[in-house]
């Protein structure tokens, strides 16, 4: 890639859900909506500070605005319940699969907060320890200890879930 | 179901996917539009880009303020094939320096009027070495009032070569999004204002005339100074360097040479070959330091030449005021719109 437009509509495209999705967790739609706008603002004007793979980058970017956020619309509210509310259970789901999900966002509900971004950034977007740290503003070594933490708990509720259901066969 | 494939059926798709939808033409665009640019350039590189386009451009006053996004470079050294706007016509069975420019205008004036996202230009410039021979260096830009393209330092070369010598860029510079305003006397013109310019000689001549009195500031204010020292000629001469290579319409560069034609004391030399190898026809003035030559046609600036004193750059912040050569020649090799970055017409 040769030209800094083409450069930045690709790094656009490639990662804008991503960045969104990750804003989602700490900013409703609207707030959440224009804080990737005011990232990709800013990945534009350091275009040729941004790093490969760019997107450890650009979470960090949005990160950082987030806790600039004076309003996100979310004050108080559980990052487990906004994963809740942004990825609803279908309606028809059957109630075995309904349970489990209950069950799991109740375990994340217990869990604090850079314990879910842990896992977020693990899951959703595949970061290495390293890349994930950075854009928790930690270490890899605290970041690997959130990871395993997160998910030793999250586990935890979805087998005791699965071992309930079969009990209950 | 592990804990990483239950986090994975949470993340919102359907929400991104929606969004992304929604508001990419309003981000990009907006990005593009904005008044903050890629900070890749720090101050020295942005004044040489200007620099460099002054040069590829034959900016016809003494500098060029850069503000954003821009282009650059060129071929081997003298023997290059070069296109032009389009325009396909005769040669000027010449009688003098003015019917040659009036019927260069009268061919100009008849080229379709074509726009594209992006002008176009590659120009090799060709300085004096010591010892003899000339340093070619190409440049090229995508120039777009939203922001374009400069590449500089390409093809550099020395002619004859110079085995073991150093070259003073040793590979072409892409320089990120720019937009270039370039001082006419004591008027600043972006690439979107030269495509506003007037497209009849009264007015353009009027237009000059103010430009060639203005006053502006900081660089443009010191170069506009020293242009009113010289001629009104001189001064035309120096913009239609310019002008004749840039994003204005067919209508006002055919009024640029109709102005040209109205100046007194103009010389003609006919069978000149430029450095690109090219006959054509010098145009320039009794005594003057800038000679241009046009294609047979008389509608096409192939190249200019400076003999006057050597003139040391200047800069200040993101303005440069670029310096000249003595001996310094500049051939368009190609020039005209295209729809992309990275095309050539």
């Amino acid at each position: 890639m040769d030209h800094p437009q083409q450069r930045f509509t690709e790094l656009y495209d490639r990662h804008y859900r991503n960045v969104l999705g990750y804003a989602l967790l700490r900013a409703d739609r609207q707030a959440a909506e224009d804080v990737v706008s005011e990232t990709f603002l800013i990945t534009w004007r350091r275009l040729r500070e941004v790093p490969d793979p760019a997107l450890p980058w650009l979470l960090g970017v949005a990160r950082n605005l987030l806790r600039k956020q004076q309003d996100s619309g979310l004050r108080g509210r559980a990052l487990a319940a906004r994963l809740a509310d942004l990825a609803p259970a279908p309606e028809d789901d059957v109630a075995e699969r309904v349970a489990r999900r209950e069950a799991a966002l109740a375990a994340l509900a217990e869990l604090g907060e850079n314990d879910v971004e842990a896992l977020v950034l693990a899951s959703w977007y595949g970061l290495a320890p390293a890349e994930a740290a950075r854009v928790a503003g930690c270490t890899a070594r605290t970041f690997n200890v959130r990871l395993h933490r997160a998910r030793r708990r999250l586990a935890e509720a979805l087998d005791h879930d699965a071992l309930t259901l079969e009990e209950r066969r | 179901m592990t804990p990483d494939d239950f986090m994975l059926g949470l993340r919102p798709d359907a929400v991104t996917e929606e969004s992304h939808r929604l508001r990419r033409e309003r981000d990009l665009s907006a990005a593009f539009a904005s008044s903050g640019r890629p900070r890749s350039l720090p101050p020295a590189r942005l004044l040489k880009i200007a620099l460099g386009l002054a040069a590829a451009a034959a900016v016809g006053v003494p500098y060029v303020i850069g503000s954003a996004p821009a282009a650059a470079p060129p071929a081997a050294a003298r023997n290059v094939v070069p296109t032009g706007h389009g325009t396909v016509a005769a040669p000027v069975e010449t009688v003098d320096a003015r019917s040659f420019l009036l019927a260069g205008a009268e061919t100009v004036a008849r080229t379709p009027e074509r726009k594209a996202r992006y002008w176009f230009s590659s120009t090799r410039t060709f300085d004096p070495v010591k010892g003899g021979g000339v340093l070619a260096v190409t440049a090229e830009a995508w120039r777009a009032p939203t922001g374009g393209r400069l590449v500089t330092g390409k093809d550099a070369a020395y002619v004859p070569a110079r085995p073991g010598a150093p070259l003073p860029e040793e590979k072409s510079v892409d320089h990120g999004p720019m937009v270039l305003k370039t001082a006419i006397g004591g008027t600043l013109v972006s690439d979107g204002d030269v495509a506003d310019l007037p497209g009849e000689e009264k007015a353009l001549d009027a237009w000059l005339r103010e430009a060639y009195r203005g006053a502006g500031k900081g660089l443009p204010a010191e170069a506009a100074k020293e242009e009113r020292a010289r001629s009104y000629p001189a001064f035309v001469l120096g913009a239609a360097r310019y002008l004749l290579d840039s994003p204005a319409t067919p209508a006002t560069r055919a009024a640029v040479l109709r102005v040209l034609a109205a100046q007194p004391g103009l010389a003609m030399k006919e069978g000149v070959t430029d450095p690109a190898g090219r006959t054509g026809v010098e145009i320039g003035l009794t005594g003057g330091d800038t000679r241009l030559v046009i294609d047979r046609t008389g509608a096409r600036l192939l190249s200019f030449a400076y003999t006057g004193p050597d003139r040391a750059e200047r800069r200040v912040g993101a303005s440069v005021r670029s310096a000249e050569v003595s001996g310094r020649e500049v051939a368009v090799l190609s020039s005209g719109w295209v729809d992309s970055l990275g095309a050539r017409p």
